[in-house]
């Protein structure tokens, strides 16, 4: 009576240890990385850094409340001598859509973001992540400041001292 | 032949439910084991989030209402397009641009695109981004037109330039879940989400994984800036693309239709 | 198996083993929670509840499913029979918030039914496409059905072996969940440790049940040969132990041969409860008892003590020269069998 269980039993546990770590494996085997490829447009989008090759200095713990955050400025090798900033990634920045900003003074709420500051472009952004100093102001010390456009608030701040030799 | 030994000789320890009492060795021996099961489920406990793809960061909030002002343009995708502050200079777009959904899986309906499309508005809602896009979830009767009378601002002028044609691979996803509607907001646990929300008219997203934690992140639109219609079976899949890649802005998109979807391949 | 449907009978190991099995869940999702906060602090809450309340009722179910064989195994397990309908409606409460949350969080929003996104939104025939959440609904129907049926209303009104094959069903429900975490949360992320994890619980589960299946089955090939027309040699009365038994196979059935208080009973092995081994079992205040649900049965006549009215088969039996000698026709179940005494064969 209770052997047609058992047999049943052995039967279903057998087929179980046949299937179902063969099918662990087979997902395993099927599983898709996380699809690393080569840049396929990048001599179209990022044509700018090969233009500033010279790291003029390299600064950590530049920027208010953003120890992690290293600051490069560069310089291109042709008669301009342009100059240039390049922020690495980091992870603590939960801002929407950061500008990135020059100016002349320390950032204050009062003044905010004044038609004196020049934007420098855009944080991290994968198209154009050098942020080239205009003309105007690549002799000039001054001030970084980091600003979230779509929560109108001050991010962050950094000195920005241009050495005299350049 | 052996009789079948009963696997208690006459002194084991025998517990039936109904008693009170555990007899103390089968006590001791059952506590044991379960110090070592949760040992190992405290282990799994731990393993398993610190383990875990380590996803790209978005984020979602959505506790703060913002209220933002801007050109409301439904091509290529409804989005806003916010003037930014300060002294811009030629290279630079002097617009941010925001791409726009409804709460929940929808996107804004097609009537209130066409009612709001090349005006100025005013709109509230929640942001949505990561270090690359921002989204805005628009409260529903929240956007209004700004009225500036006669010192109406100019059209923003976005600029454009094509890139030419591409075939690029990549991962296709919803825009919305990909920009912090969940985070992750990709990968096979998440694709039903995605391709609810693509269904409900969220553009797609190409995501391209690059070297060195760096992605590039396509708006997918159709030609003559419609939505692809039937691209819901390719969200949450690896797929190759051909089309044209256009810069607008500081944003990627690339314009394509279905038939250039793996090879035209379903 | 009594008549006054009790929630649940508690006794002091019951309430103890239940005390540390939601200290253990609780535990278990607190440390979840905390490390996926350490590791992956951008992460949703509602992803990081799905995740928790997933893993700990996978982990569940593989101790829940652990338990019958290694009962099997070894007899110091038994005790956790009586708390495994506990752990299994613990385990279907955990996976009834995962899905809930799964649904909330991606299937609701849109114009498709939420009930109908869970089977339709994610299905394809590629790997990419497959529809694991389906499978996660099928276990979790499953589950809910067993979660219903737990209580001994149940096993009474539809009888031990309706009850018993439909819980049977969780062997299902497993390969489904299998099969829903193998083709979701396995092609999402990318540690090895994932796979070897669950790659190991399948495994020694299901090497679990193949061994403890075996055993069982090779024992009923063992069987007594020496007959004399009708009564088959057993073993010497002095091999049985005092309100024990020893076990034999006769004709492809077990028989569980008893001493007490200077007689020999023989009845069927098979517990009419939920076919435990009744030869494992003990005699208790004049009662034979099954050693996996305690259900006591008369070994005079195989008729179970009141108020329960289940029968077993009995066995006529002989000593001759000290060696049991049992008749392997079987007398219908409840029917009385006058013992063969000690100490009159002697």
């Amino acid at each position: 009576m209770i052997r047609p269980l058992r047999r049943r039993h052995l039967l279903f546990a057998v087929l179980m240890l046949l299937s179902l770590p063969l099918l662990v494996v087979f997902s395993f085997f099927k599983h898709r990385s996380n699809g690393v490829v080569e840049n396929q447009i990048e001599n179209l989008l990022n044509a700018e850094i090969e233009d500033f090759p010279l790291v003029v200095w390299n600064k950590p713990h530049l920027w208010t409340n953003l120890p992690e955050l290293e600051t490069q400025l560069l310089a291109s090798v042709d008669i301009e001598a342009r100059l240039a900033i390049r922020l690495s990634s980091v992870g603590s920045v939960h801002h929407p859509d950061i500008l990135i900003y020059w100016s002349p003074r320390a950032y204050t709420t009062r003044s905010g973001i004044s038609e004196n500051m020049h934007l420098l472009g855009v944080y991290q952004n994968d198209l154009n992540p050098i942020l080239e100093l205009p003309d105007e102001i690549k002799d000039k010390d001054g001030f970084l400041i980091m600003y979230s456009l779509a929560m109108d608030e001050f991010v962050s701040e950094a000195p920005l001292n241009i050495p005299r030799n350049m | 032949m052996k009789p079948i030994e009963p696997r208690d000789d006459k002194d084991q320890e025998f517990f039936i439910g109904w008693e009170q009492k555990v007899p103390p060795r089968q006590k001791k021996f059952l506590y044991n084991r379960l110090i070592g099961i949760f040992t190992f489920a405290f282990l799994v406990a731990i393993l398993l989030p610190a383990l875990q793809v380590h996803y790209s960061q978005s984020f979602h909030y959505k506790n703060r209402l913002v209220n933002l002002e801007g050109y409301f343009t439904k091509n290529p995708l409804p989005s806003l397009l916010v003037k930014r502050p300060g002294g811009i200079g030629e290279e630079i777009p002097s617009y941010s641009i925001y791409y726009l959904s409804y709460p929940q899986k929808r996107a804004i309906p097609l009537e209130v695109a066409d009612m709001y499309d090349s005006q100025w508005v005013s709109l509230r809602g929640t942001l949505l981004f990561n270090q690359s896009d921002t989204m805005i979830e628009v409260q529903p009767r929240s956007i209004d037109v700004i009225n500036y009378y006669e010192n109406t601002p100019p059209r923003p002028i976005i600029p454009e330039k094509s890139l030419g044609i591409h075939e690029l691979k990549g991962e296709l996803l919803a825009s919305k879940t990909y920009l912090g509607a969940t985070n992750p907001g990709y990968g096979k646990a998440l694709r039903a989400s995605s391709v609810l929300h693509v269904t409900g008219g969220i553009a797609p997203m190409l995501v391209i994984n690059l070297p060195e934690d760096t992605t590039h992140e396509f708006i997918l639109i159709g030609e003559n800036n419609i939505p692809i219609e039937a691209i819901a079976p390719y969200v949450g899949t690896e797929v190759k693309i051909k089309g044209e890649v256009i810069v607008w802005g500081d944003k990627l998109v690339l314009k394509t239709n279905l038939t250039m979807i793996n090879g035209g391949q379903s | 198996m009594s008549f006054s449907y009790k929630a649940i009978d508690w006794t002091p190991f019951k309430r103890a083993i239940n005390n540390y099995l939601w200290v253990g869940i609780s535990s278990y999702l607190a440390l979840f929670t905390l490390a996926s906060i350490l590791f992956t602090p951008t992460i949703s809450l509602n992803i990081m509840l799905i995740r928790a309340f997933g893993s700990a009722a996978f982990l569940l179910l593989h101790i829940i499913l652990a338990i019958g064989p290694l009962c099997r195994i070894d007899s110091r397990f038994l005790p956790l029979l009586y708390i495994r309908r506990h752990m299994g409606v613990s385990c279907f409460i955990l996976a009834l918030m995962h899905g809930l949350l799964v649904i909330f969080t991606h299937h609701t929003g849109s114009d498709v039914h939420p009930l109908v996104s869970v089977f339709s939104s994610d299905s394809g025939s590629t790997i990419s496409t497959f529809p694991f959440q389906a499978f996660g609904a099928i276990a979790l129907g499953i589950m809910l059905v067993m979660a219903a049926t737990s209580h001994d209303f149940w096993l009474k009104n539809l009888s031990a072996p309706i009850w018993k094959s439909l819980h049977m069903l969780v062997y299902i429900a497993y390969i489904c969940i299998i099969i829903h975490v193998t083709m979701g949360i396995l092609q999402t992320e990318n540690s090895i440790v994932y796979f070897l994890l669950i790659f190991a619980g399948v495994t020694t589960l299901c090497t679990l049940h193949v061994y403890a299946a075996i055993k069982e089955f090779r024992t009923d090939f063992t069987a007594k040969t020496n007959s004399d027309g009708d009564l088959v040699e057993t073993f010497p009365v002095e091999d049985i132990p005092e309100d024990r038994a020893r076990i034999i196979n006769l004709h492809g059935e077990r028989v569980a041969i008893f001493k007490h208080d200077g007689k020999i009973y023989a009845v069927s092995n098979v517990c009419q409860h939920q076919n435990g081994p009744l030869g494992e079992g003990k005699i208790i205040n004049g009662c034979i008892t099954c050693p996996w649900h305690g259900m006591q049965y008369h070994p005079e006549n195989g008729c179970a003590k009141e108020p329960s009215t289940e029968k077993i088969p009995t066995f006529n039996t002989v000593i001759k020269d000290g060696v049991v000698w049992v008749d392997h026709k079987p007398n219908l179940p409840g029917s009385p069998v006058k013992p063969a005494v000690i100490h009159e064969a002697h």
